[in-house]
């Protein structure tokens, strides 16, 4: 490999580490379905599950299908087959079995719910999980290298940072159309992963010189840095890591996780500029005129090295030190299946592969008083669908207040402080009801989801304490935003309750044209839309001297109403409870 | 069974190693919560718990952990009772998530009941448990059902099982470890303070300690046998400690002036009931205990505070002044 780093490059060089070093757990693909993911799963097929198709983890796939269970049929088949009752209860793999010794491919990585993250993750430190299902008792093998396809375009959907953290490399795949060729022949990738190279301490703490000056305080992450450096020089066949491993290791594991850069405008440390001695890559480098691994990192070497791999909109904000999108343990979209978890209470008839849990023992209960007319033979059991049961679970909806508060000039400018106030209690209710909380604020032209879904406080405090106040009202666009998030939630199943603070008198239009002239009839539009998807809505008008806009907005809407001269938490409080309980 | 890595080698993270080990010499203090970021090596250190553990007797083969000395009819019987005695590790069970409540708890054995007619109960996690450690990750994941069952039986002591026509009680005494992520939604108030001790863990920031800790994983990963080898005598040490430290517990004396102190410590910090108090100072003598000393010392509940008391305070949720840091405060203040 010589010449400068590309995104394409990059990416096929992660995977053949990959095939090194299993344990760097995966690559993470952000980007849409496209000619560049397509040539990367075909090669990741190729280099690490020997030309075989992936394992496919689809979306909402059931804990049965996901860790294994019972496989009704095969113990019912068996049964039937000997003749001697109900047989050993058989054991179906789960996926994460399946893909065992090869490639696991986890399709929209960006929506999987926490459960099926957490066990990724924990297949993924282990290489192995225990099962404890449907009396199966048993450690499960599971050594797999994960591609996870993250095809999130929304803050709100930010794959599980637990796994995010577990993949040691990321790849954009809409800024390439193809890769390159194999970096290195299969036997070169075999023999390095027999015997890797020895990490030194200096190769750990430039690593992590690197790592805290991009923001990364992650231990894993480095580690998974100095292993990609030990493999990168496996790969290249040398006894030593060198300036060049460090270099590339930073690029390819620490890079992308970024959340600032270093400046440039700092004062450059006294590294030599590496001279690009390097022989081809068949060819034995000598050892002797290699960079030694330094200290440090040349800033401007990892710039220009982010500059190359990552794509422009991700650079611009990580040189204003914005990249907190994907850094934070971002709110996660579920998707909810109907309730087949929670707390049981009792049982139906009726069973679908992929629906509720069979419920064993009420099937042959149910079965059993007909086995003479069924003319069962002895000691077997004749079961019919007709005796499916299936176990019935109670799940609470969760309950999603969201916000959305008016931080403009004309409204709440000053009086934004009593309204901080009283959200903070309102967040101090959710927190012992454990609802989660949004928070949407609107101010000079455009709509912002301050806080996505959340239910951790401490992310809920900090967006309302750095939220300013001032501007034009744009709130025939909050309207619009608002429907999008609550309609979003109750794709997810959960129960939207709006609450919107403001005077009611928005002066732009839904377009996002400050002063336009039609923006109050625009704004009653958005609200009668809104108010169309029959949201439990209150309307808490925080004008000083509340006028017939807000009152005719709440009619729109067909929220509750409520004047609140002085914003005085309790009431807010009270009146908050009374619309969410329909 | 995995090799693991060893506890003496885990670097810093003092807090959470002081507050296992004292609960490995105490069981009674009441489980341990572990909160911190992700990448601190919770995960790693409880593992590493479960091969660090002295052995225990107990009755060969019983699913229940049955200690020699114990009245049988507390116990289930069980087939193949030879009653024989045998020493075993201390067991640390694993929660896995999306675990069915008929493994936690136990249910009828489905197997015998239709191939053979009987009805018999098979133990689940909670059995295997007994006497032990229940280690569950991510605590805030579990579901409220299943933590609410958890919680009481650990409360208890004791499993009752009434369903599919059985009617099993057995003992369930075990420690309960959650972890979890804070930034990954809050946990319940309720369960914050069912746990005896809570520790926050962080990432460490020095750069030598840093350096430290990827160091040691390599070379565990690259040679895990020899690496425990290696760590061999130490991790020897540490479980030496607690083996004399169960034995010593009883004989722990708590001076008046001791206890005075901790009261005087509760009140300043105005911490709900009395269950702070007390675990504070089950969690001091086990602290002596373990470090083979006859008395407990002011010194030592000042070690423990933090743990035992951080997350009893009475609090605004929204309050982001650090408990531990009230906490050290009124220590300064009270004992001087």
């Amino acid at each position: 490999m010589s010449g400068e780093p590309t995104a394409a490059g990059d990416a096929a060089l992660a995977l053949a580490l990959l095939a090194v070093a299993p344990k760097l757990g995966g690559l993470q693909i952000c980007g849409l379905p496209g000619p560049g993911r397509d040539a990367l799963l075909a090669r990741a097929e190729h280099t690490l599950n020997d030309g075989r198709r992936a394992v496919r983890l689809p979306l909402g796939v059931s804990p049965e299908r996901l860790l294994g269970g019972l496989d009704l049929a095969a113990s019912l088949a068996a049964s039937s087959a000997n003749g001697a009752g109900l047989g050993k209860p058989i054991l179906q793999e789960g996926l994460l079995t399946e893909a065992d010794g090869g490639l696991l491919l986890v399709n929209m990585a960006e929506r999987q719910s926490r459960e099926v993250a957490s066990a990724l993750t924990a297949a993924l430190d282990r290489g192995e999980y225990r099962l404890e299902r449907d009396g199966f008792s048993t450690t499960r093998p599971a050594r797999f290298v994960a591609l996870a396809l993250d095809e999130a375009l929304e803050d709100d959907e930010a794959m599980d940072s637990g796994l995010t953290d577990r993949l040691a490399f990321r790849t954009f795949s809409d800024t390439f159309y193809e890769l390159p060729a194999e970096p290195f022949p299969e036997a070169q990738i075999r023999a390095a992963s027999e015997a890797l190279p020895a990490l030194t301490e200096q190769v750990i703490a430039t690593l992590d010189r690197a790592a805290l000056s991009m923001g990364i305080t992650s231990l894993r992450r480095v580690r998974q840095a100095a292993l990609a450096a030990c493999a990168l020089a496996g790969l290249r066949r040398l006894q030593t890591i060198g300036a060049e491993e460090i270099g590339d290791a930073a690029r390819l594991v620490l890079l992308p996780h970024a959340l600032t850069l270093p400046s440039p405008e700092e004062p450059e440390p006294e590294a030599p500029e590496p001279p690009d001695s390097r022989a081809e890559t068949d060819s034995d480098p000598g050892e002797a005129d290699r960079e030694p691994a330094g200290d440090q990192i040349p800033d401007e070497m990892l710039i220009a090295a982010a500059k190359a791999v990552l794509p422009l909109g991700l650079l611009a904000s990580l040189s204003s030190g914005k990249n907190r999108r994907r850094a934070g343990s971002g709110g996660r979209s579920r998707i909810r299946r109907p309730a087949t978890r929670g707390r049981p209470i009792g049982i139906r008839r009726g069973f679908a592969a992929r629906g509720p849990r069979l419920n064993l023992l009420a099937t042959v209960k149910a079965a059993a008083p007909w086995q003479r007319l069924r003319g069962g033979r002895k000691g077997s059991l004749a079961v019919r669908t007709d005796d499916f049961r299936v176990s019935r679970f109670k799940q609470k909806t969760q309950l999603t207040t969201v916000f959305v508060v008016d931080a403009s000039g004309s409204s709440a400018m000053q009086r934004l402080g009593e309204v901080k106030g009283a959200i903070e209690l309102l967040l101090a209710d959710c927190y012992v009801r454990r609802d989660q909380v949004a928070l949407l604020a609107f101010r000079g032209s455009a709509p912002e989801l301050l806080l996505p879904p959340t239910r951790s406080l401490a992310r809920a405090k900090r967006a309302l304490s750095d939220l300013p106040g001032g501007g034009a009202t744009p709130l025939a666009g909050a309207l619009d935003a608002a429907r999008e998030l609550a309609t979003g939630l109750q794709r997810k199943h959960q129960q939207p309750v709006l609450v919107v603070l403001t005077d009611g008198r928005g002066n732009v239009g839904r377009d996002g044209t400050p002063g336009h002239p039609e923006a109050a009839s625009q704004t009653l539009d958005a609200a009668s839309e809104l108010g169309l998807e029959g949201f439990n809505t209150l309307l808490v008008d925080v004008a000083r001297r509340p006028r017939k806009e807000a009152r005719e907005l709440a009619d729109t809407l067909g929220a509750r109403y409520l004047v609140l001269p002085r914003v005085d938490a309790h009431s807010l409080s009270a009146a908050v409870q009374q619309v969410s309980t329909p | 069974m995995k090799t693991v890595f060893p506890f003496a080698a885990i670097v810093g993270q003092e807090a959470m190693k002081q507050a296992l080990l004292v609960s490995a010499v105490d069981p009674s203090i009441g489980g341990v919560l572990v909160l911190g970021d992700r990448g601190t090596g919770k995960s790693t250190t409880v593992r590493a718990l479960a091969a660090l553990l002295p052995k225990i007797e107990m009755v060969k083969g019983c699913p229940y952990n049955r200690p020699p000395d114990s009245p049988a009819k507390l116990y289930p019987p069980f087939k193949g009772d030879k009653q024989a005695i045998v020493k075993r590790p201390i067991p640390v069970v694993d929660l896995p998530l999306g675990a069915t409540e008929d493994r936690v708890v136990g249910a009828l054995d489905l197997e015998a009941a239709l191939v053979r007619g009987e009805k018999s109960f098979e133990p689940g996690l909670l059995a295997a448990a007994n006497r032990g450690f229940l280690y569950i990750d991510e605590v805030n994941l579990l579901e409220d059902h299943l933590v609410d069952l958890l919680l009481d039986v650990a409360a208890s002591g004791e499993n009752a099982v009434e369903r599919e026509g059985l009617s099993v009680r057995h003992p369930a005494r075990f420690v309960l470890i959650g972890s979890g992520n804070p930034e990954e939604g809050e946990l319940r108030p309720q369960l914050l303070d069912r746990f005896g001790l809570a520790v926050d863990i962080t990432t460490p920031t020095e750069l030598s300690e840093r350096v430290e800790v990827i160091r040691r994983r390599d070379d565990f990963d690259r040679d895990p046998a020899g690496f425990r080898r290696r760590w061999a005598r130490r991790e020897g040490a540490i479980r030496k400690k607690i083996l004399t430290g169960r034995e010593k517990l009883d004989a722990v004396e708590v001076p008046t002036a001791v206890l005075e102190d901790a009261a005087r410590l509760c009140l300043a910090l105005e911490t709900d009931g009395l269950r702070g108090e007390l675990t504070l100072i089950r969690a001091a003598r086990a602290l002596a205990a373990y470090h083979g000393r006859d008395a407990v010392t002011t010194e030592d509940l000042r070690t423990m505070s933090g743990a035992a008391l951080g997350h009893r305070l009475r609090r605004n949720p929204l309050d982001e002044s650090r408990a531990l840091v009230r906490v050290e405060r009124a220590v300064e203040e009270v004992f001087g």
